[in-house]
């Protein structure tokens, strides 16, 4: 049974947002005992209700946010409403639809500035805690969320303290072919590590391979989002109520500077105020800051916790960029996971390249049916008529793309605001957005798109082909959403510190992307679910110390 | 194969008794295409609608088939009918010169127009989609591009992973 509570009863916890972080750290507030009401802006969609549906999902954003928000490159330009951040809007959060890339950060990402010192227009720091620091929360969200993937392949993966606890997934004709490729080349593929369950887990089945994982929810519970793998515990609590349709617009404070709860529109637009001892934020990278900085007050003019002036600063972005290759024969990319094969030889930054940072390459399929009718074909080929025609019957079962991850330097230019003019329906202020890559991320993709040529055409592709890289357009919109509320020691430069509990409000937690320094080599959510097991262990110290 | 079993295999696959999104679409699960709300007006007349057949089957031939015309009457009507004047203006003085053996100059004098390019995203969408949205009749352009729907795949998945051609 659910928990079930009145918005005036103050209840231990309020979380808002139920995805990647939020979905974890409610389950274990709820299983030590503590009072959790989660409020997230999307409906509860069960496996039940994930259908193979492109138009809907695809096209018609109908698991996605879908609000109007405003973007421009740099402070000076005109905005533009333009959708620059995507997220996943439904209980399970980003979780439920992400690919399930489920990598480590490396040990070098969180000191690359003491690794390799400062850029220019870029705002590298270091972590407030080290890779030791966090490998048993890798560690134990790899086992209570059901990860695949196979230790000791790649030599450059960082020390693990056990093996994943599920084998890999089998591999397809993308990864099998980009092995071939890449071996061939002196380099190290390996298979990927995925939040997806090779084997029947705690319960839930093993992956079917539909091939419906992108962007769709997993109507098996075989993808390890929170919806499946965490939030069914915390409700069997009895102790977590998961209220969905909740769009929090404030978080409240009181003369003493903390935290009372939160104030959140109802699925009739009604506002209701749930009243708690503690709140944390998990709305992610791009909603977490939007929400400080709503939450202004006499005591908080510029956004509560919000002292430094970083809430909504730093934003790095889901930097990458592709290459395609089509074989011989077919491959059937529209067959099982994702990705099955990824390679980490060009992780670390190397000066000799001539720019900062690096980046992770996977093997994939490229889209649905319509997706690589509009997007997926190679620019010779004519748009219509027999000759399309042909080119789609050729090509669609022939086709896998490659996806390189790259490196995103924070930049303090770069930034999630509240646009001054724009509303959303609710009447809250737009999300406005200002980003543009550093010189060097766009140095990182280009580097990264020529190696992926060079995997292709060495694995034997009749045709590799790939889109000129652009920088923005490559980018836009986001899923990676990270760097807005980062950690760190100094609460003038950071807004939360190494526990993730906000420098300036006792009472105030924020886990999600936000809480990143750096963007590793993208794939963040492996880290914001081991800062999330992190948070909430500490969260229970303080709780049962009576120091919250 | 009938557009009825068409979507009545997918809902019966999924285990399912009611549409994602259900509250739109409770009345449509009577109607031929779930996804269409029952007793949507189609969006053009019949002159109107079989100069877009030719249309579209021009773009994407086979069009006709798996009656893209059906998504994209069902499609100006509900989802897409802020699209509506873009075909209306674009279609403005064609309908009477369109012929079958003109089609191709024809699309080559529009091809760079905004009605050619919203044509010819809803025909590849009336052509591919999952037929509950009306189009892509028997499975024809999935049939075609040789995408499978299926709730299951056992490996090996296509030539490149399958053990016997491993080198």
């Amino acid at each position: 049974m659910p928990g079930s509570y009145k918005p005036s009863e103050t209840v231990d916890f309020v979380v808002v947002g139920s995805g990647a972080a939020g979905g974890i750290v409610a389950k274990e507030l709820a299983v030590a005992g503590f009072s959790v009401v989660v409020l997230e802006q999307g409906p509860y969609l069960k496996a039940k209700d994930f259908q193979h549906d492109e138009m809907s999902i695809i096209y018609l954003l109908k698991m996605v946010n879908n609000e109007p928000i405003t973007f421009r490159k740099s402070a000076g330009e005109k905005v533009t409403v333009r959708k620059a951040v995507d997220y996943c809007r439904t209980v399970g959060g980003g979780s439920v639809h992400f690919t399930a890339n489920y990598w480590r950060f490396h040990e070098n990402d969180f000191q690359e500035h003491s690794k390799w010192g400062s850029v220019a227009g870029a705002d590298v720091q270091n972590w407030p805690i080290s890779y030791a620091d966090l490998e048993p929360y890798y560690t134990k969200a790899e086992y209570d969320l059901g990860i695949s993937g196979q230790a000791g392949v790649s030599p450059f993966d960082p020390p693990r303290s056990k093996p994943y606890p599920l084998p890999p997934l089998p591999v397809k004709s993308s990864g099998a072919l980009f092995e071939r490729g890449a071996k061939k080349m002196g380099l190290h593929p390996f298979p990927a590590p995925m939040a997806i369950l090779s084997q029947p887990y705690k319960g839930r089945s093993a992956c079917q391979h539909c091939g419906f994982c992108y962007c769709f929810g997993c109507e098996y519970n075989a993808k390890s989002s929170t919806l499946a793998a965490t939030i069914p515990v915390a409700e069997k609590t009895g102790k977590c109520e998961i209220r969905s349709e909740s769009y929090v617009r404030k978080v409240e404070t009181n003369a003493a500077g903390r935290v009372t709860g939160v104030i959140y529109f109802d699925r009739d637009k009604k506002e209701v105020r749930q009243k708690a001892r503690a709140v944390v934020l998990c709305a992610n990278g791009a909603e977490t800051p939007r929400l400080l900085l709503m939450s202004k007050s006499t005591r908080f003019p510029n956004g509560l916790a919000n002292s430094s002036g970083h809430v909504g600063t730093g934003l790095m972005f889901d930097t990458g960029t592709v290459a395609f290759g089509a074989f011989e024969n077919p491959l059937n990319e529209h067959k099982s996971v994702m990705v099955t094969r990824i390679l980490h030889d060009y992780y670390e930054t190397d000066p000799k390249r001539g720019f900062w940072g690096g980046f992770g390459l996977d093997a994939r399929s490229l889209a649905y049916p319509i997706g690589f009718a509009m997007d997926g074909l190679p620019p010779d080929v004519p748009r219509w008529g027999n000759g399309y025609k042909h080119a789609l019957e050729h090509y669609f079962t022939r086709t896998m793309m490659t996806l390189s991850h790259t490196s995103s330097l924070a930049q303090q230019k770069n930034t999630i605001a509240l646009d001054p003019e724009v509303k959303d329906q609710w009447g809250l202020p737009a999300m406005q957005v200002t980003w543009e890559p550093h010189p060097d991320d766009v140095k990182a993709m280009q580097y990264s798109q020529d190696r992926m040529k060079e995997i292709l055409d060495t694995a034997g592709a009749k045709k590799v082909w790939a889109p000129p890289v652009s920088g923005i357009e490559d980018v836009l919109p986001s899923r990676h959403l990270m760097g807005t509320c980062r950690m760190g020691k100094d609460p003038k430069s950071s807004v939360v510190d190494a526990n993730n509990r906000a420098h300036d409000v006792p009472n105030l937690f924020i886990v999600d992307g936000s809480s990143l320094v750096t963007s590793g080599r993208q794939q963040p959510t492996a880290t914001i679910q081991a800062l999330a097991y992190r948070t909430a262990d500490h969260l229970l110290k303080l709780a049962k110390s009576g120091q919250l | 194969m009938s557009p009825e079993f068409a979507v009545s295999r997918r809902t019966l696959l999924c285990g399912l008794s009611i549409s994602v999104f259900a509250p739109d679409l409770l009345v449509a699960l009577q109607h031929t295409h779930a996804n269409v709300p029952a007793n949507t007006p189609p969006a053009f007349d019949v002159p109107t609608a079989k100069a877009l057949e030719i249309l579209a089957e021009g773009i994407l031939p086979g069009a006709r088939e798996a009656r893209v015309i059906d998504f994209i009457q069902n499609a100006v009507s509900t989802i897409f009918k802020d699209q509506r004047g873009i075909y209306e203006k674009g279609l403005a003085g064609l309908t009477e010169k369109l012929t079958q053996d003109n089609v191709e100059s024809v699309l080559r004098s529009i091809e760079t127009t905004p009605f050619f390019e919203t044509l010819r995203t809803h025909t590849i969408m009336g052509y591919l989609v999952h037929p509950s949205w009306g189009g892509n009749k028997d499975l024809v352009g999935w049939k075609a591009i040789g995408f499978e729907d299926a709730r299951a795949f056992q490996p090996p998945f296509g030539y490149y992973d399958d053990p016997k051609n491993a080198r």
